[in-house]
């Protein structure tokens, strides 16, 4: 009878469920709303009208998984997004006096302690009510 | 542990024998009972009630699946049977009275539907195996049609000669029916061909003085030929697998067995198969399963088939049967040491098994998942179109329902439709590539829910998991919410006209489950549902996100949620803090899952999202936890079926490992002696003072991600207490407002050993719960007694999410009653004790005092 040493199988090459994108541009806006957007907080609906906007741009989709991709603009998190083609986000500030001028932007999955990924990009707020949508 | 068996200083009474043990339910009709665990060709009784109906009945051998006893009458419901049984002159006590049930209580919709197994089935096949049958009842397989086999009077499982044997690709079913009332047909089975050649039968492990012979690696249907020292002892049909034959003289040590099995004569035997008798000093002891006090049986884990089975308990002979089950002649002490003993005719085992009995170590019960009664019809659904956000979402998803018969769009089930509507349960998965069939992962599931009566539904929603829709998160999942309405609204639109299920589907008995993304959805649906005549009655919430979609507070519904401890992708097991907030209406569970990862609860998605960095569990395991938990909570919130305990680890389900599953649960309406919630540490929730004292400092912390935590390992929603102490024995006293009975109660109480943020000790810490009377006497019952404290699920090889999570520890009255000077009846106060090293905090929450239920463990 032959005895078989056996060969180990390599894993199977698993997705980095933690890696993210570079950030090519960020654009700042303050946009008022055509039609109200629905933004819910703790299950209750909310209408805003207006926010500032902060679109970035990517070298490549965020990967699809449970957790979203938060901005930071400095120690601020960003978390509400609307996102537009594969590779532009725009990450929604509904308070925008809390964002300091400035200040680095960066990218992580929303989880505490998740490691951020500088821009290279820092935050300037828009400097008037500059589009509609 | 092994104890040489002159080591033991144990008087075997012989006459003391154990009860044999009665297979119940009854159901009337039956024309025959099955008893087990009576000792090799003992002979047994029968008493119908009051009158001895079967008299000396000899049992032959009671391995594997005892003795099918028939009767001379067909029993009916009300009637009182018992059994017994003699050997050598010695009769055991009769076993307690079991009452004749009418099937139709049980089963308003028919008997279940037989199982055909071990499959496929072969090609010359001479024998089968029927399973899930009511004892008693008639069991009949067609092969195309005609009856190729019957027995009347059934035992479950029951084998069925078949004859002619099976013929390649006849289709094969099985078919019961108890008072003339039909079961379903089984899944059909089509005819193979043999597997050629045929693999070699082998032999368990055979030992000199045993009797019976068990033969493994038998092929579905196969017959085999047992010799003796080259002499034939005779030809045998078996069903598949292993099979036991009896044979005399006993064995003797060396002496060689060979075993040859076919199928097809026209393709020849096996390759013989040899055993070779041990000698008698290679007989083991037996394993033993963990023993709680107050059993009334033991259970044996691996024996040797046809051996007899005595059972010391302190000493004392307090059972003698055989394996697997072994009555009691009286129940177990309170920490009684108990030795089991194994003989094979004139062998007797050099050593004895030893074991202490536990306050707590729950039994394994039948299985959750397994109630099979029901074909299953799928069909796939088309709602038509919506629009939210300025999405547009296609409504559709699968159904999985209780139909007349297995297959695509078959109607559904006439005898079930005509008992009433039936619930249902909707599954929303999470997000995943929008290319991949996330819906069609709980397959499994959907199954399981289906075939024990559930419409179950499993919606399709990966148009919201394409990138612009996805990266939304809260607004995402609320539209997922929305989505899933939408099905449910379709489901309503098909309970009123569609051809399938016009009338069928009960909506006031709604269950929900969610996974990842969709299990924060499915807690927002329950929020946001406004159908008429939805009521929401459960939701699994498993390994769920918490993105703000909902209130974060579960309520007006039973809540559970499955937290995988390795899951690589919801690292913060966010359904921690779902757990937290839920209000048990009436229940809330939470299962903190060691060695699970995020996906593998769901068959399509294929990844292992810890790539590799943590240890895993097998797919299957996890999809058993779904699969046996799921049931459970389903069956028991949603539908009224007695499968509650498996929620509050008071049983445990068979075939999961549960080892890995750390339950925390909580019911309405228990005495809450201290919840640490909006109040200072020096009094408790009863309003009442607390002290600490012998080195122990306690205060209240937030279990959760927050400034003013004890450290970052508590990702919960909640205040508890973190105490620690000194020295060994520090002490938190919480005094209670009135005086609590614990004879038919426990104190619960939630707790974790605190990881430090860095290291893991080599060695558990612990603690013990004191119960104070009004005279002060206090009794202990330590941590170990009741499961022991687990040790933090180690996470720092992949990250730093190591957390401290609590778990939930029943600590019933009777333990307490060991001290017997402690009046049970009065309890004055509660003791937290740390009797563990010095300075290992511990986290504590939920001190409660729970009565127990009528007949609960």
């Amino acid at each position: 009878m032959s005895f078989d040493t056996a060969g180990q199988v390599p894993p199977r090459r698993d997705v980095n469920l933690w890696h993210l994108p570079d950030v090519l541009a960020v654009e700042v806006h303050h946009v008022r709303f055509k039609k109200p957007r629905r933004y819910t907080i703790l299950g209750k609906d909310n209408e805003v009208s207006e926010a500032v906007e902060i679109t970035i741009e990517t070298s490549e989709p965020f990967l699809i998984r449970a957790l979203n991709p938060a901005l930071f603009v400095g120690d601020i998190a960003l978390a509400s997004t609307e996102g537009e083609g594969d590779r532009r986000y725009r990450f929604l500030a509904f308070q925008p006096d809390d964002l300091k001028p400035g200040a680095a932007i960066s990218i992580a999955w929303n989880s505490p302690g998740a490691p951020r990924k500088e821009t290279g990009f820092a935050y300037q707020p828009p400097a008037q009510r500059d589009e509609e949508r | 542990m092994e104890v040489p068996r002159d080591k033991l200083d144990v008087r075997d009474n012989p006459k003391i024998i154990s009860p044999p043990i009665l297979t119940q339910p009854l159901y009337g009709c039956a024309s025959a009972v099955n008893v087990t665990g009576y000792l090799l060709h003992a002979t047994l009784d029968i008493e119908v009630s009051g009158a001895i109906v079967v008299n000396g009945f000899p049992g032959g051998s009671p391995a594997p699946f005892g003795a099918t006893i028939h009767l001379p009458n067909p029993l009916v419901a009300g009637q009182k049977v018992r059994a017994r049984q003699h050997r050598a002159g010695v009769i055991s006590k009769w076993t307690s009275l079991a009452i004749v049930r009418d099937h139709t209580a049980d089963y308003p919709a028919g008997p279940p539907r037989p199982e055909l197994f071990p499959t496929p089935l072969y090609k010359c096949g001479a024998r089968t195996g029927v399973n899930n049958l009511l004892v008693g009842c008639n069991v009949w397989i067609t092969a195309d049609g005609g009856t190729v086999g019957a027995v009347n009077g059934a035992n479950n499982p029951q084998g069925v000669n078949v004859s002619p044997h099976y013929k390649q690709s006849q289709h094969v079913r099985a078919l019961a029916s108890l008072c003339n009332d039909p079961s379903p047909p089984s899944l059909e089975q089509i005819v193979q061909p043999p597997p050629l050649p045929l693999p070699t039968p082998g032999f368990d492990p055979i030992h000199a003085g045993g009797t019976q012979l068990v033969v493994n690696t038998i092929i579905d249907g196969a017959t085999f030929t047992i010799s003796r020292g080259g002499v034939s002892q005779g030809t045998f049909a078996c069903w598949g697998g292993r099979s036991i034959i009896g044979l005399n003289p006993p064995f003797a040590a060396g002496e060689v067995f060979t075993a040859t099995q076919e199928l097809c004569s026209g393709d020849g035997p096996s390759p013989p198969g040899t055993g070779t008798v041990l000698p008698c000093s290679a007989l083991p002891a037996p394993q033993v399963a963990p023993v709680q006090d107050g059993d009334t049986q033991v259970v044996l884990t691996d024996f040797v088939w046809g051996s007899e089975i005595k059972v010391f308990v302190n000493l004392v002979k307090t059972g003698d049967g055989s394996g697997p089950i072994v009555a009691l002649t009286a129940p177990i002490p309170h920490g009684a040491r108990i030795d089991v003993w194994q003989i094979l005719g004139s062998c007797q085992g050099q050593a004895m098994q030893e074991l202490h009995s536990l306050c707590v170590a729950p039994p394994v019960g039948s299985d959750p998942s397994d109630l099979d009664l029901f074909p299953v019809g799928t069909y796939e659904y088309d709602g038509g179109g919506t629009d939210i956000d300025g999405f547009h979402y296609n409504i559709r998803g699968s159904i999985y329902y209780p139909a007349d018969d297995d297959g695509v769009d078959k109607s559904f089930n006439a005898r079930l439709a005509a008992t009433g509507r039936v619930p249902i349960i909707v599954l929303v998965h999470g997000a995943h590539s929008s290319t991949t069939p996330s819906y069609q992962g709980y397959d499994y599931f959907q199954y399981q829910l289906a075939r024990m009566g559930f419409v179950a539904v499993s919606v399709d929603e990966r148009e919201t998991d394409q990138g612009p829709d996805w990266s939304g998160w809260t607004s995402n999942i609320v539209r997922r919410a929305e989505l899933a309405i939408a099905s449910i609204g379709f489901m309503q639109q098909l309970d009123a006209n569609g051809p399938l299920f016009q009338g069928r589907i009960d909506f006031s008995h709604l269950g929900l489950m969610g996974h990842s993304r969709g299990g924060d959805c499915v807690i927002a649906v329950a929020e946001r549902i406004a159908l008429p005549g939805v009521t929401v009655k459960a939701v699994l919430s498993l390994a769920p996100v918490n993105s703000g979609a909902n209130s974060g507070k579960p309520h007006g519904y039973a809540f559970m949620t499955f937290l995988p401890a390795a899951d690589g992708d919801v690292v913060d097991n966010n359904g921690a803090q779902f757990y937290d907030q839920a209000q048990p209406d009436p229940t809330k569970t939470q299962l903190y899952i060691y060695y699970a990862n995020h996906n593998y609860f769901n068959r399509q998605w294929l990844n292992d999202d810890t790539g590799g960095g943590l240890p895993i569990i097998s797919r299957p395991d996890h999809e058993r936890i779904l699969s046996t938990y799921g049931c459970a909570f389903f069956r028991q919130a949603v539908r009224g079926d007695a499968t509650g305990e498996y929620l509050i680890g008071t049983v445990l389900p068979p075939g999961v490992q549960n080892q890995n599953i750390h339950l925390s649960y909580d019911v309405s309406g228990v005495r809450v002696v201290d919840n640490y919630e909006g109040h200072p540490i020096t009094i408790d929730s009863e309003v009442q003072p607390t002290a600490q004292s012998g080195g122990l400092v306690a205060r209240d912390f937030p279990f959760a991600q927050v400034p003013g935590a004890f450290n970052t390992s508590f990702f919960g929603n909640t205040t508890g207490n973190i105490a620690v102490s000194n020295k060994t024995g520090g002490d938190f006293r919480s005094q209670l407002s009135g005086h609590a009975n614990l004879t038919h109660g426990e104190i619960r109480v939630r707790a974790a050993e605190v990881f430090d943020g860095q290291n893991i000790p080599p060695l558990p810490t612990s603690f013990r719960i004191g119960a104070e009377d009004g005279a002060g006497t206090i009794s202990w019952v330590s941590i170990e007694d009741v499961g022991g404290l687990p040790r933090p699920f180690d996470r720092r090889a992949f990250d730093n999410k190591t957390k401290t999570m609590l778990s939930t520890f029943r600590f019933p009255g009777r333990c307490f009653a060991a001290e017997r000077k402690l009046r049970i009846a009065d309890i004055r106060a509660i003791h937290l004790n740390l009797n563990g090293d010095a300075n290992r905090p511990i986290a504590f929450d939920d001190l409660e005092i729970v009565k127990h239920a009528k007949g609960s463990r």
